[in-house]
């Protein structure tokens, strides 16, 4: 039992600290010190946190085949309403957070309402609501997005440790509603196949609102973690509010990966750890932002084939064993013959 | 209440129509009749082909079932990579050359990645889209944008009246092309089942990685065109061409009508209409001199409305995937 | 059938509560008149311009827009702005818009097609105004008519090279900086505002370090790419702030970067510049974390499109042109603001709703108005308007 543990702590952590020790002896190689290191890991454990909440949230609904189109626009948007509220009643920083998830999970409603009730696919219906939310942001806000630069009282859940002690109450509370919950037991169910799962009474509708609803409270996490950071949101237009969720496919990958040595929530965040030294250690190597989207992707692409195809692998060897088995007993029999 | 099921249908089936229609009378109505103006009939024609050309394209491989996003960045590669060679040659024949090959070649990597590797397409396209268009600006380097007046010698210049007639006939040629090859061969029947149900078309001896492959190759020459189009229209490309067609691609394509997941109710006519709708849309949206964030609120009201009368038409128990 | 007309509803009442809210924006307009006599009815017909803009969330723009908009209580013009453009089809698609809505001219705020965008404008008969750097292209061109200029006669360098090499220059000579990274923007995408802005910076720092500044630059190690919200971007401007800087230059809006620079508790020792706006946005950081701030006064820099495009529709495109038939460019100053005194000042002018070229100075630089003007006149008038002058 120890040992197994033992085997699912290192199976899980492998990937991040190669990694890791991959960028922190190549940048000290080429003169590079400050990876890895002090103000670095700050950094590190941000651009974390951030793109960790983003593909936990994606997660939730990509894995039972929803991809949301309007995670983007969902997240700028809840900041923009739930940071003006909060600014306009003078709150402190946990009433900020609290602003920005009640106003994600109403985002997050409409969302799962529109889509249950309209009965479409997911991507149209969210591209739909992608325009009219960053639209909602644009408009309420008058084009000139929220400023809370200097509000230091408000703007805690980005620096050291509390973006870390969020994350992980936020990855426990995962964790116990995916892997230990009615909820979770029947996402899992919904996710490998729709048709029994609904045929034994589970209630996909409600199943889906609900996800709609936690996806739209991470984004709304994750809104005030971006804000905490940089102070300053700009309303999106003409679906550019897209690109916020680029970066969260790599903390996915891995995040499959690992999922059989931990937990899902887990993993993703592993996952996102591991992006962020990637993106770290190159910028650091002196890289251009180009270069690392490139990097980035190819690495995402090689995670994609890998996870994808690993079966195969397995099987191979398993096909490979059973040939072995197969041919050790035939020389038996021809041995035994003579 | 059969009738009524039948109606609904109905509706939901003529909704692309409606929509286009709607949008043309709302739009010439708010814009004085100015949308109409011969000028801007023309320039229409402009603003109407790269959607267009690459919609029409895209039918096949989403009509497959394999949902491609990485139309941005395919597009503009090709296109960069075809400026280039012209403006090192001086000859627009051979920036043609290059953007076809480079763009086929892309056409050829998709389609071998979504028949023979098993990974998942959609979330592949996004991140191919991304590394190509990043690519685009490591290839750029320093230069960034590419001005066709600077070639070796110069590159011919075509007049606005030209320009209208190329695209006309390239839109309708490959429109046509598609068409038969969609509704009158056995491609389209194979396409249309494989979007439905990739095992059983399997079972019924349907090649499916030579139709994957064909696919492809037939969207890339739809982004071929476009890129080439794009190039002797703008005379520049850089990082930024083609940025946002790949939006528009989807957008045109639901407002269509045609079902994102593909299958047997994919229609090649999808592709005019949804340009058309989008590209009136935009134009009249500009011409009325909204700001912004009502120009937003327009579109997308309009995109849900559209969506909305075309969901009469499906039905079913489970939540769509 | 109920629920999706439920979902409808949704959708419509989310719609209507945006225009509820849309209808407080709108400004009770119909209040002006002025000694000149101006009240909206000149000329005639509604001018129509189109703007072509990068981001139409950006300070400058926006600022740009309240001067259009008050001086249209004044005069008879519309403004038409484009979506944040996108690529050079966008361009060429907004261009013909505007010629269909029957617009008599095209701000070139921004431009990706470069010289073909212009001609793609004048071949639909509408005049364009402004992109200094393919003026040689179009110069000669009836409808081309100029565009502003920082450039003194005979000097090379073009307006945001200028503006560039001030950031680099001032903080070079200010004596409080050691060590300094810049944040290039769009370099990296090919835009050629920021290469050039990079390319006067890194100039400015160089003058400044012949001029006895020991203010150190290494363009290797010491620039960072793109905007901020990308993963890159934060981790290079963390892995800066972690080093012994104690200055930067940004050649966007800096707003993003004041947090981070909280965050790792340097806003007492940091020296910021940046391009932008003197506006809400820098207004408690002037004079503390912002050293320098180097700002185009929309109403000088690009209020003098208007004046162009009113006379060429009136009859007195000969305004605009030199002795030579070709197009004249204004010259205008760039304001480099160092201290809080001078922000606050421009900044109360502006909220109060006035302007350095109010709408009666305006038209005494117009031949409708002003038979004697000449283009000496209005491009003396420009240039007199000086940050040391207010």
């Amino acid at each position: 039992m120890a040992k197994n543990i033992l085997k699912r702590v290192i199976m899980s952590l492998i990937i991040p600290v190669v990694v890791y020790l991959f960028f922190f002896i190549l940048c000290n190689a080429t003169g590079h010190a400050g990876f890895g290191v002090g103000d670095d890991i700050k950094t590190i454990i941000y651009t974390s946190v951030f793109s960790g909440l983003i593909a936990l949230a994606m997660s939730i609904n990509l894995q039972t085949g929803r991809f949301d189109f309007s995670v983007g626009a969902t997240l700028v948007l809840s900041i923009i309403i739930g940071g003006t509220i909060a600014k306009d009643m003078g709150f402190t920083a946990a009433g900020l957070l609290i602003a920005t998830m009640i106003a994600g999970a109403i985002i997050g409603a409409i969302s799962g309402l529109v889509y249950i009730l309209l009965g479409l696919t997911p991507m149209v219906v969210s591209l739909g609501l992608a325009m009219i939310y960053e639209a909602v942001g644009f408009v309420f806000s008058n084009a000139k997005g929220i400023r809370l630069i200097g509000k230091t009282d408000m703007l805690k859940f980005a620096s050291f440790p509390n973006a870390l002690i969020l994350i992980i109450i936020v990855v426990a509370i995962m964790v116990i509603i995916m892997d230990y919950t009615k909820l979770g037991y029947n996402w899992k169910a919904l996710q490998t196949g729709q048709k029994i799962a609904t045929d034994v009474g589970i209630n996909e509708k409600k199943n889906a609102l609900i996800c709609y609803i936690i996806a739209g409270v991470l984004l709304g996490v994750a809104g005030c973690v971006f804000i905490s950071k940089y102070g300053i949101v700009d309303p999106e237009t003409g679906l550019s509010s897209s690109s916020y969720f680029m970066t969260a496919f790599l903390p996915l990958f891995i995040g499959g990966v690992i999922e059989k040595y931990s937990s899902k929530p887990i993993g993703i965040f592993i996952g996102a750890i591991t992006q962020a030294f990637i993106t770290s250690g190159l910028t650091w190597l002196g890289c251009s932002s180009s270069i690392i989207t490139v990097l980035n992707g190819v690495i995402v692409m090689v995670f994609l084939i890998y996870s994808s195809n690993s079966y195969i692998l397995v099987e191979q060897k398993m096909f490979k064993e059973k040939l072995e088995k197969l041919k050790a007993k035939r020389l038996e029999k021809q041995s035994g013959g003579n | 209440m059969k009738t009524k099921k039948l109606n609904a249908k109905l509706i939901g089936n003529l909704a692309p129509y409606i929509g286009l229609i709607a949008v043309c009378v709302i739009f010439g109505l708010l814009t004085n009749g100015k949308l109409y103006s011969v000028t801007n009939l023309q320039s229409l024609t402009c603003q109407i082909i790269v959607t267009a050309l690459a919609t029409i394209g895209s039918i096949f491989v989403f009509g497959a079932g394999f949902f491609d996003i990485s139309v941005t960045g395919c597009i503009c590669f090709a296109a960069v990579l075809g400026g280039m060679a012209t403006i090192k040659t001086g000859s627009l024949f051979v920036g043609l050359i290059v953007v076809i090959i480079v763009s086929l070649a892309f056409g050829i990597m998709k389609g071998v990645f979504a028949s023979l590797v098993n990974v998942p397409f959609f979330i592949f396209t996004i991140v191919l889209g991304s590394v190509l268009s990043a690519a685009v600006l490591v290839i750029l380097g320093s230069e960034t944008t590419l001005y066709l007046r600077n070639a070796v010698t110069p590159v011919r210049e075509f007049s606005f009246n030209e320009i209208s007639i190329i695209n006309i006939i390239c839109l309708a040629g490959f429109f046509v092309v598609c068409l038969i090859l969609f509704n009158y061969t056995s491609l389209g029947v194979k396409v249309k089942n494989m979007g439905g149900n990739i095992v059983s078309a399997k079972q019924s001896g349907i090649s499916t990685k030579k139709t994957t492959i064909t696919v492809f190759v037939i969207c890339a020459i739809g982004f071929a065109i476009a890129a080439f189009l794009i190039m002797i229209r703008t005379r520049t490309v850089g990082g930024s061409t083609a940025s946002g067609v790949g939006n528009d691609v989807m957008v045109a394509l639901v407002l269509g009508g045609m079902p994102l997941s593909g299958g047997p109710k994919s229609k090649i006519s999808a592709g005019i209409l949804g340009a058309a709708t989008i590209t009136i849309l935009n134009s009249g949206l500009s011409i009325m001199g909204l700001d912004t964030g009502q120009i937003q609120i327009f579109r997308g009201v309009i995109f849900i409305v559209v969506v909305l009368i075309s969901s009469f038409s499906y039905r079913g128990k489970l939540l769509p995937r | 059938m109920k629920k999706r007309i439920l979902a409808m509803l949704l959708c419509a009442l989310m719609c209507l509560a945006l225009l509820a809210g849309c209808d407080n924006g709108g400004s009770s307009a119909g209040g002006g008149s002025s000694e000149a006599g101006l009240d909206g009815s000149w000329p005639e017909e509604t001018i129509k311009i189109g703007m072509e803009v990068y981001d139409t969330a950006d300070d400058q723009y926006l600022a740009f827009k309240d001067y259009v908009d008050y001086l249209s209580e004044y005069y008879n013009i519309e403004l038409i702005t484009s979506e944040s453009l996108e690529s050079p089809e966008a361009e060429m698609d907004f261009i013909d818009s505007c010629a269909a809505a029957g617009c008599k001219a095209i701000i070139g705020y921004y431009n990706l097609a470069g010289a073909e965008a212009i001609k793609h404008c004048m071949d639909q008969g509408m005049y364009y105004w402004g992109t200094e750097q393919y003026y040689d292209d179009v110069k000669n061109e009836d409808l081309y008519i100029g565009c502003y200029t920082f450039i003194e006669d005979g000097a090379t360098e073009n307006g945001d090279y200028l503006g560039g090499y001030e950031m680099g220059y001032q903080m070079g000579k200010s004596g409080e900086v050691n060590h300094i990274f810049y944040c290039s923007g769009g370099t990296a995408f090919g835009v050629q505002m920021f290469l050039d802005r990079q390319a006067g910076f890194e100039a400015g720092i160089a003058q400044a370090q012949a001029e006895g500044s020991t203010i150190k630059f290494d363009p290797a190690t010491d620039i960072i790419e793109g905007w901020p919200g990308t993963d890159d971007f934060t981790a290079a401007v963390g892995a800066k702030l972690a080093g012994d800087y104690d200055g930067a230059a940004v050649s966007f809006n800096a707003a993003a970067l004041f947090q981070p620079i909280m965050e790792a508790g340097k806003a007492e020792t940091m020296h910021l510049a940046t391009i932008g706006e003197v506006g809400d946005t820098y207004k408690d950081f002037m004079g503390n974390l912002i050293s320098v701030v180097v700002y185009d006064c929309e109403e000088v820099v690009f209020g003098n499109a208007i004046t162009a495009i009113l006379n060429a529709v009136t009859g007195h495109n000969d305004l605009n042109k030199n002795a030579d038939g070709t197009a004249a460019k204004i010259l205008v100053n760039r304001w480099v603001v160092t201290d809080v005194d001078t922000y606050n000042t421009i900044y109360d002018k502006h909220a109060a709703g006035e302007y350095y070229v109010s709408a009666d100075e305006l038209s005494n630089l117009l031949g409708e108005f002003n038979p004697d003007v000449t283009l000496e006149d209005i491009q003396d008038f420009y240039y007199s308007l000086d940050v040391s002058a207010i």
